[in-house]
């Protein structure tokens, strides 16, 4: 279809500084109707600074070169210009109003009015058509919530339901997803990628912002990478799933500019970091046969101080020094729980018995957690892992200021130097120490909030999602380290979403289900499937015999 | 080896700094010298002779001679007596600074935490009527009157400190709640009525004067202090970055938006001449006068106490991180509720040192003074630059903010505004001042 005639959307030479630093330099790019565009780049590419050209959130004259729509040029003066030609874009943000209805998020800023010309002067809202055509978008989507409730009162998945109900409703040629995924729950992503393979059926074009290679190959048609605000490269995508619909891929895909042959994972992510990435995992260390497992955790159960609710439900785990424990379980299944159990948290009420080689470590404050040096690194880096407005040397040192202190003083000789020991151990990018951490990349502010619990020299390491919004190239770099702190003798446990990554680097995964453990796999068994099936509640027993489960920890 | 290699291919431009951004930083610094330089001019030429003249033009009574009108304005724009920088008219606006300068340093640290203590004018009364109590009506001994009046501030400050941090009653409430208790204790204590005469040596806390020299021997440890700090970060700036090149690569261009940092030539040559000129025109005002007022020593000692808490302790960092993002500094073992206990506690105490100060001054406890002072503390933190969100600011800004307060009360006062235009002015140039930095902020 679009083969012949101009391509729906076409970006081209765009550039766009801020403040001397150059975000974008000189990209164009082009998205047909009907297909699937992979954008991906690390982070601080320019992916998210082109998209917010392309949808109008930097005005026309905000940035050099040229956007055109159905071959002719277009100048967005705001946002509304581009709804109003037919591009959507879903926020990696979430910008709802938390304590309106999902209804009422749906049509903010454009309520239908009630009464003609009078009723929209006055302001007269037509409800009945705001609920019908919410609850048919959202039918659409195949959701379980109504368009009466709060926004507040969603899951992080359902919230992203909405807005991408918002995007749907404005019937837009183009939407673009700037990473849609990171808050959903598995089946929600599954449900996502029908709503985009029915969107690619209908014509619309589709731009799809991703870190994580499997579900850009499972869904995408091209892709374009970029690296330093420069598009490096790009083309067709070998499919991964034969059994795609193949008028899909085959028909629409248009007579590009770009590289003929088809790309593979591989060959994206060298783009990507611009490099050869031989592995995404560091080789994993063999656990020592000699290390016994000293930090016992036994039936521990939590409950949430605010509402009482039990958490985690008589777990019991172990683990030791020289190997990586991975925590595995869909969201709310207590992975996050459990190391807020283990660190003190004070909104959570911990009971049962943790030892630390041998002596009692149930902790009830996070000062007692830094006396028997267990480290949090927690999951959201920006709320609750960092202080943004701060520097890298005040973030690295804000967990252990009693190392480099005295009466009280802080030695700042020694802090400093400590800094930049920490910055260099785990290749910070930065100009100094002095930095402040807002500026840098998603990469490096997990590379501080890391150091800032290297630097209390930790027996115990917990690490709630290390990677997420991470780009690949820092990833493989934060696995090297964890590593590295095996090697010095640290217990590391890692929770994460991701099943690649908890098989990539773990020797053995903890699965949960429902603040319980529903299994525990080690060496060969650690397997996205078998993590897959435990996780969904499958009985231990029905896993293949290649899984070799450690019984004695589960007891 | 591989420095080299590396040096080569990082190159972290460092944007020339224009003349805007090279002031910045003394923007409010800048403000105070311009103002005092306005009521120089304004006090000059609205002498009693020229207003006479307009005045009596306005009402028709006599034509105005513009002949007369302009040779008056000329020799006084060209005589040498000064209209406000005489040193007379300039200790007494550092006397008029002190206690909202004390209680400022306090608010800084309050504010500091996003919180607020607005019930600090009250608590000023309260514990000026305990110091009365005790030198009147009991004869206590001096210290033992001080140490009484100074501990019932830090006393009021610690039970708002206590609800704030224990029971998380927002500490607008808690506070507003002590601005009418304290108030209402003032009162009751005092039997509403002022108690007076205080001793001697309380009268010298509020109104004495010391040899300048007090001040020559704090500005010279304060060089020698900063010398010693700005080594410190010039090392810093220099080893960090030898180990941040090490560690960069070419994408630290487009990661790190602008780091326009490390004090270059002209921003200390900057910061140095206004440094100097200040410092000058206290020394000349001190020795010209009566001395150096014990109130301003005071709060000099005072200042010097907090900034080096703020900026070299534990605690202090744990206020800023506090402020920042108090989650994150939970999580990080920082003793949130403890640090807001304290700065509570700090402020009553300093509203006790206000409060001991300004009875010396008036030679009275009076029950009903210290109204609307928690306001003009919480401009001058304000106006200084701190964020009422917390995490951001410095007692230095603050205390350039009082003096902002401070030559605003004090030219209009030599102008003979009533205080009813005063206010409404005072409260015009707050808004504004508040405006154009969140402007700079954002720009």
């Amino acid at each position: 279809m679009a083969n012949s005639g101009p391509p729906l959307l076409e970006a081209r030479g765009i550039v766009k500084t801020f403040g001397g630093v150059r975000a974008l330099g000189g990209v164009s790019f082009r998205v047909d109707a009907g297909e699937v565009l992979a954008l991906c780049g690390e982070n601080g590419a320019g992916k998210s600074t082109l998209m917010k050209v392309l949808s109008g959130v930097y005005p026309q004259g905000d940035f050099e070169g040229d956007i055109l729509w159905k071959g002719s040029a277009v100048a967005f003066r705001g946002t509304r210009d581009a709804e109003a030609v037919g591009i959507g874009i879903i926020h990696q943000e979430l910008n709802l109003f938390r304590e309106l209805t999902v209804a009422e998020n749906l049509f903010a800023g454009h309520l239908p009015s009630l009464g003609g010309a009078l009723g929209a002067k006055l302001g007269l809202v037509d409800w009945g058509t705001v609920e019908a055509q919410a609850a048919s978008v959202l039918a659409d989507l195949g959701v379980t919530f109504s368009p009466r409730d709060r926004v507040a009162d969603l899951s992080v998945g359902d919230s992203q339901m909405v807005e991408i109900a918002k995007a749907l409703l404005k019937n837009s040629k183009v939407v673009i997803f700037d990473e849609p995924t990171s808050a959903l729950s598995n089946r929600e992503v599954e449900r996502l990628f029908g709503i985009i393979d029915a969107l690619r059926a209908k014509g619309t074009a589709c731009v799809y912002i991703s870190h994580k290679m499997d579900e850009v190959f499972r869904l995408c048609d091209r892709v374009v990478v970029l690296r330093d605000g420069k598009s490096v490269g790009g083309g067709p995508l070998k499919r991964l799933e034969p059994q795609r619909p193949a008028h899909v891929s085959e028909a629409s895909e248009p007579a590009t500019f770009e590289a003929p042959r088809s790309l593979d994972g591989h060959d994206v992510v060298k783009l990507m970091v611009g490099r050869e990435l031989s592995n995404y995992y560091p080789p994993r260390r063999a656990p020592e046969a000699s290390a016994t497992f000293d930090l016992k955790v036994d039936s521990l159960s939590t409950r949430r101080r605010l509402d009482g609710k039990v958490v985690v439900d008589n777990v019991s785990f172990q683990a030791r020094r020289g190997e990586i424990l991975g925590l595995a379980g869909m969201m709310g299944s207590g992975r996050s729980e459990i190391f807020y159990s283990l660190f003190g948290h004070p909104d959570y009420d911990a009971t049962g018995s943790v030892s630390l080689e041998g002596v009692d470590a149930h902790v009830t404050g996070v000062d007692e957690a830094l006396e028997h040096r267990i480290g949090l690194v927690p999951e959201d880096r920006k709320h609750l892992g960092l202080h943004l407005g701060m520097s890298i040397q005040q973030n690295v040192s804000m967990a252990s200021l009693f190392r480099i202190s005295r009466l009280g003083v802080i030695d700042a000789a020694a802090e400093l130097e400590r800094a930049n020991r920490y910055v260099r151990k785990l290749r910070i990018k930065a100009p100094d120490a002095e930095t402040t951490v807002s500026n840098l990349s998603g990469g490096n502010q997990q590379k501080v909030a890391l150091a800032k619990w290297v630097a209390i020299h930790p027996r115990v390491l917990l690490l709630d999602e290390p990677t997420r919004g991470v780009d690949v190239g820092a990833k493989f770099e934060i696995y090297q380290l964890l590593n590295e702190l095996v090697d010095e003798g640290v217990r590391v446990i890692v929770a994460s979403s991701e099943l690649p990554e908890l098989v990539g680097i773990c020797n053995r995964v903890l699965v949960l289900n429902g603040g319980k453990v529903a299994g525990e796999l080690e060496g060969a068994g650690v397997s996205p499937e078998n993590i897959m099936s435990l996780a969904a509640g499958a009985p231990q027993s029905s896993i293949g015999a290649s899984a070799a489960v450690n019984a004695s920890a589960s007891h | 080896m591989t420095t080299q290699v590396l040096r080569d291919t990082v190159t972290i431009k460092k944007p020339a700094l224009s003349t805007r951004e090279l002031l910045k930083p003394y923007s409010t610094l800048l403000a105070l010298v311009v103002l005092m330089f306005l009521f120089e001019l304004t006090g000059r030429v609205w002498t009693s002779e020229v207003k006479s003249m307009v005045l009596g033009a306005l009402s028709g009574e006599a034509a105005l001679d513009i002949d007369a009108l302009g040779r008056s304005v000329l020799s006084s724009l060209t005589s040498t007596d000064a209209a406000f920088f005489t040193s007379r008219n300039l200790t007494n606006l550092t006397l008029q600074v002190s206690i909202n300068g004390i209680l400022a340093i306090g608010m800084t640290m309050v504010i500091l935490t996003a919180g607020i203590d607005l019930g600090i004018g009250s608590v000023v009364a309260l514990c000026g009527i305990c110091l009365g109590l005790a030198q009147a009506k009991w004869a206590w001994p001096l210290p033992a009157s001080l140490a009484f009046a100074a501990a019932v501030g830090a006393s009021v400050g610690s039970v708002n400190g206590f609800l704030i941090s224990r029971f998380r009653i927002p500490p607008f409430v808690v506070t507003l709640g002590f601005l009418v208790i304290a108030r209402g204790l003032a009162l009751i204590f005092s039997g509403s009525s002022a108690i007076s005469p205080l001793s001697d040596e309380v009268q010298f806390l509020g109104g004495g004067f010391v040899t300048p020299w007090f001040l020559v021997g704090a500005l010279v440890l304060g060089v020698v202090a900063s010398t010693l700090f700005s080594r410190a970060s010039l090392r810093s700036s220099s080893g960090a970055d030898t180990a941040a090149r090490l560690a960069a690569s070419n994408t630290v261009q487009a990661e790190v938006k602008t780091s326009p940092k490390g004090a270059s030539l002209v921003e200390w040559a900057v910061g140095g001449t206004l440094f100097l000129a200040l410092a000058s025109l206290a020394l000349w005002t001190f020795f010209t006068d009566r001395g150096l007022p014990v109130p301003v020593l005071i709060l000099i000692i005072c200042a010097a106490i907090g900034m080096f808490v703020l900026q070299k302790t534990t605690f202090g960092r744990g206020l800023y991180a506090l402020g920042g993002n108090e989650t994150a500094a939970l999580l990080s073992g920082i003793p949130v509720q403890r640090i807001k206990f304290t700065v509570y506690l700090i402020m009553g105490l300093l509203a006790g040192i206000a409060g001991i100060i300004l009875s010396g001054r008036l030679n009275s406890a009076t029950p009903t003074e210290g109204q609307l002072m928690e306001l003009d503390a919480i401009a001058a933190v304000v106006i200084g630059g701190t964020s009422l969100q917390g995490g951001v600011g410095r007692i230095q800004g603050s205390i350039i903010g009082a003096f902002i307060i401070g030559v605003l009360n004090n030219g209009m006062d030599m102008l003979e505004l009533s205080t009813d235009y005063q206010m409404v002015m005072k409260g015009l140039i707050i808004v504004f001042a508040v405006y154009s930095d969140s402007r700079s902020k954002h720009k």
